[in-house]
């Protein structure tokens, strides 16, 4: 008896499971857990895709009837044209499913959950039970969210950022049960993200390697690391604001419903609240939100820049004190967002300064990346690709922020189609590049076998040449000063005349065929999965990190009962004097002669 | 405790044999730590208490269970700070704005309820000392305190949210008593949380199960429950003086 | 590969400045100096910025065409240049930060109103911008330049009472509401912003200002318009199923015009 125990306690942190519920489904085994991540991801992302084409279509033709559409949404297109009402629900929609479901699972609960443990050599997260907690919450959410398509009055029409009253009023909007359920959603998703936010923190710090310091860390671990920060110290104000509004909204208080209201002729029985407090509240957490979306993304492309361009990554240092940067200067930015709220102009101008700031550190990055490619000697393998595009994308979307940053400028470009392009090309597509290049990446990792390394490469020149087709042209609709959110452009007048019905039509074109060929990726997946070149080697792309040395796919608890010791920085590429061009960062001490371990 | 240095060593080899080392890419550049760390989260009931606090292996064990429980508990606090200071600052800025903030008195009773936590944490505080010096019956008998003051703080808050109805000031009857509702109902729910955290452990220590993680489950609930009641403290003073 | 990669990141990255660059879509038109100012400083920012996003795109097609597999030699064992690096950080930081500064007086301009040396015009235009679902309703004072007060009750469309003036106030009696805006040219306007429901927002891209009509707090917006015409107003933040088509006009007028039209609408008011 005494010896099960003992062999229990030494070598397996919890037992492997046997049946087939504790194994797939309520796994507490983080590596099945990263991939439910990741699944939920892949649902949500094509809901979301779906979501935007039928925007997309509105905008394009508003009132050309589209059969198949009045057969599928009997309520929202009647006689297949989409009403406003409906337009502006798959909008809100789209956003949420976006930001919430795909940008915030997949980088930090898929590609975290699975490749943290192994990158820093431990067996599971620190709290495996409740990390089966965060995702399942998680998933409630999905679910809950998903609900508000089918209740009455339909899904909530007020945008992603709900801003009240229009999101606390039911007689401002068709009213039903919708909103309540967003919020209930985003309330449940606050607390998975919590849960997860805390497991990714007490594993960074306690359950790393011996030898690998933090300043030994891959780039991806810590990117991981501080966007679990941001997300400890934002969701729960979310989850605050978020109960506000919905008590505004079910219990009659009135936290953000201002008093003397009069909505459609009917008086509204309540006194006294801010609508402003909300924007702060909301965009206190939202802010840190799109570092949350874009830091694991940076980090990948940090990481497999480095393993592909076979050198170190230029200005490691830098490089995480960049990424502690950003994410603290996240924390004090949020008014941004709310320079046409009627803020003090002081205080505007001090969120000015400080949103330059983040400019910052995001040109150390790319200049970084770029001294990365520098000397290297490329494989342009897939993942490869998608990481070099993902500095592309990074670059051409973080650079409008520095007109939307200055509050004079803003003041014409706020809720233009300026922000809309900014917005998804940097958080948005830029982080789904980031994951494109995870998946690539370290599919031989979890399945043994490699992806199809032809439909990657088709799939990535279409896509990248499609979301540069698709949001490149939203700049010039945010020129000709086009508001965001609009159902048709018909009932302005300088918008047809400056030719952005013309715009529209292209950028309707090109959504459809870049949704299309999404389909490839999917198709690699899944063929790749049964029909793959199987791996070879454990290492199939020489790298230089810890989840390369475990088994493929990794053991139940990672590294068979072992742990490797860390005698190397991540990225010793191409060291003068060692066999060869990469020294991986459990090899002895002096396999790296030419220099000391990459601190 | 030379028969788990033995099993140690034989595992050890166990495991290598196991391992398939042809999948590692040049084993002899891959170096691995001799030592094991060892985590579990599985209890081993009962038949686990052979390994008393004597062994070695098992305090080692302990000692980072400990520190990983309090510090995943010290992580959760910051979350839990967050969700706390954006509802102050909630509060601030809704009572500075408008001219409807409407004072009220708050239920006497929630002083009762503010003496029961802090006796609590007391007893909480006891209750460790009594783990630390393997005084069973004491771990015992403060845990169940705690566990009853805490149900007796719960039980008090309901009370004066009853007072408070009787009194006509319902959830929306005003900003301040909104921000009441939210203030208290928040910290219970939380409370609620430690108190099924206090209540599981004394539970089982009730029944005398001795399992691997005790010392970090009994550790980590107080480092919580402490929070609790300075979160509370915190939350009282700043009902008082803003209601 | 490497060819083709590096000439794509180019193609794109030209082809997305192009048009800035040959101004394809040009900006509104601009009615007031403020607005001239704010142009001024997003051609700056066009400027800096285009050439940073010129540069790095055109660095990182070169890196990546340039240091392909196929070239002899290993890859360079280099961790970082400090020079360099300090370069690059001190360059982001003087003109990221710049920027702003230059922005500063345009900034200040529209929004800090109450700046000593931004003192209102005496002789200013006071018009009352109400927004609802989904018009826009403009009350002038009238000749007391008084506005009256308002009573929620007496809210009525059928009557043209939008906005609910107590008419039986001497300072309410005059009040003019129309649902078009006309303001006289070169003579200051001073808005003040309210909402009856939700969130709206004020935007007249020839104005280049927006600011949120926001239910329970009056916004103020002041500006000079110099040139006459007829501008849209539209409504810039989602204020539910027909935001889209939430929209008024902007009329600029000669004085004369414009004492006319404020005399039409009075002899309207007495009928």
């Amino acid at each position: 008896m005494a010896t099960e125990v003992a062999e229990h306690l030494e070598v397996h942190r919890h037992p492997e499971p046997t049946n087939f519920w504790t194994k797939y489904i309520f796994s507490i085994d983080h590596k099945v857990i990263g991939i439910q991540y990741i699944i939920l991801a892949i649902v949500a992302v094509f809901v979301g895709m779906a979501l935007s084409l039928l925007v997309r279509l509105r905008l394009v033709w508003p009132d050309k009837p589209i059969e198949i559409l009045g057969t599928l949404f009997p309520v929202g297109a009647p006689e297949g044209v989409m009403t406003p009402e409906f337009y502006l629900a798959m909008l809100t929609m789209h956003g949420t499913m976006m930001v919430f479901m795909v940008l915030t699972t997949a980088p930090q609960g898929g590609f975290g959950n699975y490749i943290l443990p192994i990158q820093i050599g431990a067996a599971d997260m620190a709290f495996p039970t409740l990390n089966m907690l965060s995702f399942w919450t998680t998933f409630v959410s999905f679910v809950t969210l998903c609900a508000a398509f089918f209740v009455q009055g339909g899904a909530p029409i007020a945008g992603w950022t709900a801003y009240p009253p229009l999101s606390a009023l039911d007689e401002a909007t068709i009213g039903g049960y919708g909103q309540d359920l967003w919020l209930l959603s985003i309330a449940f998703f606050c607390i998975g993200s919590l849960l997860g936010a805390l497991n990714f923190i007490v594993t960074t710090l306690q359950l790393r390697a011996k030898g690998l310091t933090m300043m030994r860390l891959p780039l991806t671990v810590w990117t991981w690391f501080v966007t679990a920060i941001l997300g400890l110290l934002a969701f729960g104000v979310l989850l605050s604001a978020g109960v506000l509004l919905l008590m505004d909204r079910l219990g009659g208080t009135s936290f953000f419903i201002p008093g003397g209201l009069l909505v459609n002729d009917i008086p509204i029985d309540h006194t006294g609240g801010s609508p402003i407090l909300w924007q702060h509240l909301f965009w206190f957490f939202g802010h840190p939100e799109v570092y949350i979306a874009i830091l694991p993304g940076m980090g990948v492309t940090s990481h497999i820049l480095a393993t592909f361009a076979r050198k170190p990554v230029f200005g490691y240092k830098a490089m995480v004190y960049a990424v502690v940067a950003i994410g603290a200067l996240g924390f004090v930015v949020w008014g941004h967002h709310m320079f046409v709220s009627g803020m003090s102009p002081y205080s505007g101008f001090v969120f000015s300064v400080l949103t330059m700031c983040i400019g910052v550190p995001s040109a150390i990055k790319t200049f970084n990346w770029i001294g990365t490619l520098w000397g290297g000697k490329i494989r342009f393998t897939t993942p490869m690709l998608y990481s070099i595009g993902f500095v592309s994308l990074f670059v051409t979307g973080g650079i409008s922020g520095i007109f939307l940053g200055q509050p004079s400028v803003d003041l014409f470009f706020h809720d233009t189609y300026f922000v809309v392009a900014h917005f998804h090309l940097i958080m948005g597509v830029a982080a789904i590049f980031g994951m494109f290049a995870g998946v690539a990446f370290w599919f031989p990792k979890f399945f043994g076998r490699m992806m199809s390394e032809g439909m990657g490469k088709v799939h990535f020149w279409l896509t990248f040449l499609g979301v540069y087709a698709i949001f490149g042209p939203m700049h010039y609709l945010g020129v000709i000063a086009h508001p965001r959110r609009y159902a048709e452009t018909t009932s302005v007048d300088y918008l047809g005349a400056a030719g952005a019905n013309e715009i529209h039509y292209f950028v309707t074109m090109a959504a459809m065929i870049t949704v299309t060929v999404q389909c490839l990726f999917l198709i690699n997946v899944v063929w790749s999965l049964f029909k793959g070149k199987r791996v070879t080697s454990d290492n199939p792309w020489e790298a230089t990190t810890l989840e390369w040395v475990t088994a493929t796919p990794p053991a139940h608890d990672n590294f068979e009962g072992r742990i490797p010791t860390v005698n190397h920085g991540p990225y010793e590429f191409s060291v003068p004097g060692a066999p060869r061009d990469y020294v991986m960062q459990c090899n002895a001490p002096d396999a790296a002669p030419a220099r000391k371990s990459g601190e | 405790m030379h028969l788990t240095q033995h099993l140690r060593g034989s595992l050890a080899n166990k495991a290598m044999g196991n391992s398939t080392p042809a999948t590692l890419e040049q084993p002899s550049l891959v170096s691995f730590s001799e030592h094991q760390r060892i985590d579990i989260d599985t209890p081993a009931d009962g038949e686990a208490s052979g390994l008393g606090n004597s062994n070695p292996a098992t305090s080692d064990f302990e000692a980072l269970a400990v520190h990983r429980y309090k510090l995943g508990v010290s992580v959760g606090f910051g979350g839990i700070i967050m969700i706390f200071a954006a509802l102050t600052s909630a509060m601030v800025v809704r009572s500075g704005l408008s001219d409807d903030w409407k004072s009220f008195g708050l239920p006497s009773v929630l002083w009762f309820s503010t003496i029961a936590l802090l006796v609590s944490s007391f007893t909480v505080e006891k209750a460790k000392r009594a783990l630390r010096n393997s005084n069973e019956n004491g771990l015992r008998t403060w845990l169940a305190v705690t566990t009853v003051l805490g149900v007796a703080f719960l039980v008090s808050q309901w009370m004066g949210w009853l007072n408070l109805t009787e009194r006509g000031l319902y959830l929306a009857a005003n900003p301040s008593h909104s921000f009441f509702y939210v203030f208290t109902v928040g910290h219970g729910l939380h409370l609620l949380g430690g108190l099924l955290a206090v209540g599981y452990v004394t539970g089982r220590v009730w029944c005398g199960h001795h399992w691997v993680t005790r010392s970090a489950a009994i550790e980590a609930a107080a480092l919580y429950w402490h929070f609790m009641d300075v979160l509370w403290l915190y939350l009282f003073v700043l009902l008082l003086v803003w209601r | 590969m490497a060819l083709l990669l590096a000439v794509l990141i180019w193609i794109v990255a030209v082809g997305l400045a192009y048009p800035f660059i040959v101004d394809t879509w040009p900006l509104p038109d601009t009615i007031t100096e403020h607005a001239r100012q704010v142009d001024a400083q997003y051609r700056l920012t066009l400027w800096v910025t285009g050439i940073i996003f010129l540069l790095a795109q055109l660095a990182l097609g070169y890196a990546v065409f340039k240091f392909g597999r196929n070239r002899p030699g290993a890859a360079a064992h280099v961790r970082g240049n400090e020079r360099w690096e300090i370069l690059w950080t001190t360059a982001a930081t003087v003109l990221f930060v710049g920027l702003t500064f230059m922005g500063y007086t345009v900034w200040a301009e529209a929004r800090f109103t109450e700046s000593a040396n931004r003192a209102p015009d005496e002789d200013r235009t006071i018009v009352e911008v109400v927004g609802q679902q989904f018009v826009w309703n403009m009350r002038y004072p009238g000749a007391d330049g008084k506005f009256g007060p308002t009573k929620i009750e007496l809210v009525d469309d059928a009557l043209g009472n939008p906005l609910g003036v107590d008419r039986d106030h001497p300072d309410g009696k005059d009040d003019i509401v129309v649902p078009r805006m006309a303001v006289p040219v070169n003579r200051q306007v001073e808005l003040q912003l309210k909402s009856k429901d939700v969130l709206h927002n004020y935007f007249v891209p020839e104005l280049r200002i927006k600011l949120d009509t926001v239910p329970g707090i009056t916004g103020t917006l002041r500006f000079t318009p110099d040139k006459i015409g007829t501008y849209e107003i539209v409504c810039s933040e989602l204020c539910g199923l027909g935001h889209y088509k939430m929209r008024s006009f902007l009329e600029v007028k000669t004085q004369e015009d414009y004492d006319q039209w404020l005399v039409a609408q009075a002899e309207f008011l007495e009928q």
